[in-house]
């Protein structure tokens, strides 16, 4: 899987990757972790164009990225 | 509308139910990604609307009270119409829009802003959309952002279809509840064996979440769940297929056995007061029970059946249970006196 090397400052795209280094829940969960990355990755960019600075890009990353994660956990418990 | 116009709708639609997510109450995961919108957009309102056949049904919203509108007056049936966002500055100078109530009304549209949500199978299902009262600009930036965004929508509603259990209650989702039901159906048909269907609903839930909240609403749904979990057999089929709507499917059960099951799950709810905030909050609920029958084409058939039964549960009084089948009526009768 090749992934983009993480920017620093970015936390949230990190847990993200570990959890998709970790190939935790088969191949399913992780074509839609992989997705997800890749969009939280896009919307990084796009906020840092908007002007926010890197501490306020992850903060906004985490708040959409947190309850994500927490269905996916949900799924990956249960297969 | 041309014939091949029509047979794309129907595929949309079909794309669209098969998230199984219209009428489902607002979900954080959706919130926060509108609370996002409105942040970045700078406007008081953003939603998630889906457009089903003649309405749009806002899964989530921020800066509005609205749950849906007409199909026919919506901006978003607009949006759905391409690939790019559509953007009306002053939707009072746009003739397509000027005289859609949602702009006449007072506080009335005048910016729109939404990103068509298009699932992986190519067909979009929605908008994720920012609105203002006012007429306002919108930088590239911004807009990027915003399509961003609505990836991460369409994100969240894969993962669910993914899910097949709801994360609040521990029971199946509707639309795996429903897959599992008709595999069941299918061993019913070939084996010629019975199986029971239950439908019951909460009654007044809408009541418990006014007076103590979203939180208490929580809890009942949880505690409801835990005690049908509690009660059924490895076999049995449990889904929530509503906001306070559950649905079970008893393989091997006969219409007096299945009766028998709702009887005790409604006394149960009712001996089981749930505890919140200090407040005791009483809990019943109406059920509608049938069984399989020969001539059901599909579950549907079944679960509809249940749901007629769950009607005239509702209508004669609540915190009963019905029988589906005329026969056992007065059995359903005495398990409620």
């Amino acid at each position: 899987m090749q992934l983009e090397p993480e920017k620093s400052g970015d936390g949230t795209l990190s847990v993200v990757k570990s959890r998709l280094d970790s190939g935790e829940g088969g191949d399913v969960a992780q074509g839609s972790l992989k997705r997800h990355y890749e969009n939280l990755e896009k919307l990084a960019g796009s906020l840092r164009k908007l002007g926010m600075d890197e501490r306020e890009v992850d903060e906004n990353l985490m708040h959409v990225f947190k309850e994500y994660e927490r269905e996916l956990t949900n799924y990956i418990n249960r297969i | 509308m041309s014939s091949c116009d029509v047979n794309f709708e129907e595929k949309r639609l079909a794309a669209l139910y098969e998230y199984d997510i219209l009428d489902t109450p607002p979900e954080e995961s959706f919130d926060r990604i509108t609370r996002l919108v409105r942040m970045t957009m700078g406007t008081p309102i953003a939603v998630v609307s889906l457009v089903d056949r003649d309405r749009q049904f806002f899964k989530s919203r921020q800066g509005t009270e609205t749950i849906e509108t007409a199909r026919d007056i919506s901006f978003c049936t607009h949006t759905i119409q391409k690939h790019e966002p559509l953007v009306v500055l002053n939707a009072l100078e746009d003739p397509r829009f000027r005289d859609s109530p949602l702009v006449t009304c007072e506080n009335g549209v005048r910016l729109y802003v939404g990103v068509p949500l298009r699932t992986p199978t190519g067909f979009n299902i929605g908008s994720l959309c920012a609105i203002d009262t006012k007429p306002g600009t919108v930088s590239p930036d911004q807009l990027d952002v915003m399509q961003d965004l609505a990836r991460l929508v369409v994100d969240e509603l894969e993962l669910r279809k993914l899910a097949s259990i709801d994360s609040l209650t521990g029971a199946m989702t509707g639309r795996s509840f429903k897959l599992e039901a008709n595999k069941e159906l299918g061993i019913a048909r070939r084996r010629r064996l019975n199986f029971g269907c239950i439908m019951f609903d909460l009654d007044h839930f809408k009541s418990i979440n006014d007076t103590h909240g979203h939180g208490a609403g929580d809890l009942v749904l949880r505690t409801v769940a835990a005690i049908c979990a509690a009660e059924l057999r490895e076999a049995d089929i449990f889904g929530r297929v509503g906001g306070e709507e559950f649905a079970l499917v008893l393989p091997g059960t006969s219409m007096s056995e299945t009766l028998d099951v709702a009887e005790r799950l409604r006394a149960k709810f009712a001996a089981a007061p749930v505890v919140y905030a200090l407040a005791e909050i009483n809990v019943t609920a109406s059920f509608g029970a049938t069984v399989f029958w020969e001539m059901d084409a599909d579950f549907e058939v079944t679960l509809k059946r249940a749901d007629g039964a769950l009607y005239e549960a509702k209508t004669s009084g609540r915190n009963r249970v019905v029988s589906a089948d005329p026969s056992f009526a007065q059995h359903a009768i005495l398990a409620v006196a």
